[in-house]
Parts: C-alpha cells; structure tokens; sequence
C-alpha cells in the first residue's frame, strides 16, 4: 500500500523580499514547518521569481546537489570554478557543491522577472570535488511523454547528480495519461505540478501542488487540463 | 540576554568565514568557527556551546570522532550539518536545532549522511 503526503499550493511557505518572490515546499529561511522538512533526499523545492536585474549574490553552498530549473526568463550563472553560463527555459543545471563552492544566480534581463525552480537534494556521498553542469533539453522531447532531465548516471544523458535520483518532466494534452515506473526500490517520487491540473493515483492536483508517493513501484498520470505540465523528482526515502 | 553559542567546523576557510559572519549576523547567537578538528576538540572542552555545526572537508572518520567526544562530554549537545549555509538552511536549521533541542523533539536531521 503506498503512502502519501498532499502539499497544497496555498500552503507552501512564502517569502517576499521586493526582488525576490519565492514559495517553499519545504521549511527553509525564516519557513519552519517541522511537518516539511524534507521528502526523503529531497531537501529544498523553491518557486523563485527574480525582479529584472535583481538576484542571489556570491554565497557558498557544502555537501548538496542543487538543481536550477528555469521557466521564464534568463537565469545568468558566475561560480568559484569559474563557470559563467545563461540558463533558460528548456534549460536545467546541476551543482554538485561538495567539499564547497560559492555561485551567484542573477535575472539577467532587465525588463522581465525570471522565474525558476530551485532544487537541493542531500547527496549520497560527501566531500565530492565541485561541479557544474547545464543541459538544453527539447521541450518538444516531453509532449505526452515523460522526459528524464536528470540521473545518477552521466551516460543516460541530460544532468546527473551525487545520488540515486531521477528527474522526469512532461507536458500533456488534456486526458492524456502515462504511468511512471519507478527505477529504484526503495525511491519515492514527489510531483510538482508547473501548469493545469492534473491527477496522480486518483490525487486531483492543480497548479504549483506538490504530491509524494512511496512504498510503490509505479504512479499512475492523467491530465486533466489541456498543456498539463509536471515535474516529477524520484529520490531515496532513507538517508 | 545570554546568547546561543555555536561551534563551527569547517575545512573550507572562506565558507567558515562566511558561516561565521552569518551567524553572527544574529545578535541572538555567537559563533566560533575552527578548520581545525583537534583544535575544536579543545575548543569543546573549554567552553559550553549549544550547538555544532559541521561543514565540508571533515572526514566519516573525523565527525564519529566529534560525535563520540562531544556527546561523551555533553550528552544534550546537538550536532548538525550546515551545507555551506550561504542561502535558506543555515538559520532554518539552527533555528530548529535550538527548539527540538529545548522542545526534546529531533526532528531536524542531524546527519543526512548516515547510513
């Protein structure tokens, strides 16, 4: 029997800074929720909006697996080893911040917000040398189908991390519906809903709601909107 | 208002310097920060700290090491990880160290790597 846990949209966490608008899922910053603190290895799952030109200043990270997700706009990337890249939508970045890096991410257009999915997931292995990683993807690759944008393995393509996770997304006409198997017993996945409705073993879920489900093998998906998109994150449930 | 004392460690000399500054950014906590483990060790047993946190560069050997001492010294002590801290987790994460810690509740996680 599969277990479930229900994150509404309206009951993420939020926090507005003028040039930052950014909803949780799970407790971070001045968000305490002792009920999310974390899906499994998933530690951070935030809905960022960056003002034009506005962003996060050079700060450090250790031992954590951080995932950049843009949907709108542009995304300019500068780190300690020396990567300076645009992200954009279609895009999705990966840093593995290991034994310590400081990065910057910042709006880079100066008429439109930016607005991006910041992910952390705890590591399977600590003190690994830094990295960083961008991929552009075809967004056209996850029309009614699921596009796996992230693994553990360099060699199943898009971005990989330090732990047994993988990242799928999809963007469904309405009615359309897909299982997700899942690659590794003892996963969870938690689905984040990015646009429409959309409903997850029997789970109606609408926009920005976040769902997870483990002790299963598989998930069931139907699309109950037209242009439904969703992201679904598989991560161990144990640490 | 006696102030929650904090001990980090940290291999990474510009992130200690950075977790240190943030913490005590906070006129409510005072942070001591080492690269050094023996020298926290020292540290640990000539001053009363409410909290450690752990950053990178410390060894699986290291950080038993530390647990074993510190809890042997103070059982009440909770250890955490800090994840560089420049963004969201570091006041999160001591924040809720001090309320499980005052609560008797754990519900944060002392250590996401331990098997």
């Amino acid at each position: 029997m599969a277990n479930t846990v229900l994150h509404k949209a309206a009951t993420r966490g939020h926090a507005s800074h003028g040039w930052l608008d950014s909803y949780h899922s799970f407790s971070f910053a001045n968000y305490y929720n002792p009920e999310r603190i974390h899906f499994g290895a998933l530690r951070v799952l935030n809905d960022d909006t960056v003002s034009e030109g506005r962003g996060f200043g050079k700060h450090p990270h250790d031992n954590m697996e951080i995932i950049s997700i843009p949907l709108e706009g542009d995304l300019q990337h500068e780190d300690s080893m020396g990567n300076v890249a645009v992200i954009r939508k279609g895009d999705i970045q990966a840093m593995s911040a290991g034994t310590g890096i400081f990065h910057s991410e910042y709006n880079k257009n100066k008429e439109f917000p930016v607005k991006f999915l910041q992910i952390w997931i705890f590591p399977n292995k600590k003190n690994v040398q830094p990295r960083y990683s961008q991929v552009t993807l075809n967004v056209e690759d996850r029309h009614n189908k699921l596009q796996q944008v992230l693994s553990p393995n360099e060699s199943e393509g898009a971005v990989w991390i330090h732990q047994d996770a993988w990242f799928s997304m999809g963007k469904f006409d309405k009615d359309f519906s897909v299982d997700y198997e899942l690659k590794k017993k003892g996963n969870g996945v938690y689905a984040f809903v990015l646009n429409g409705d959309i409903k997850i073993d029997g789970q109606q879920l609408n926009n920005r709601d976040g769902f997870g489900v483990w002790d299963t093998d598989k998930i069931s998906i139907k699309a109950n909107s037209q242009d439904a998109e969703l992201l679904l994150m598989e991560v161990p449930m144990t640490l | 208002m006696q102030k929650i004392q904090i001990l980090v460690i940290c291999m990474h000399e510009e992130i200690l310097q950075t977790i240190i500054r943030l913490i005590n950014n906070n006129e409510k906590w005072n942070a001591t920060g080492t690269s050094n483990i023996e020298n926290a060790i020292e540290l640990f047993h000539q001053h009363t700290y409410d909290l450690v946190l752990l950053g990178s560069g410390i060894s699986d050997e290291e950080e038993n090491k530390i647990r074993k001492i510190f809890s042997h010294q103070n059982p009440q002590i909770k250890i955490i990880q800090h994840f560089g801290g420049g963004s969201g987790l570091l006041s999160n994460e001591i924040e809720a160290a001090i309320a499980n810690n005052e609560s008797g509740n754990f519900n944060v996680i002392d250590n996401p790597f331990e098997k």
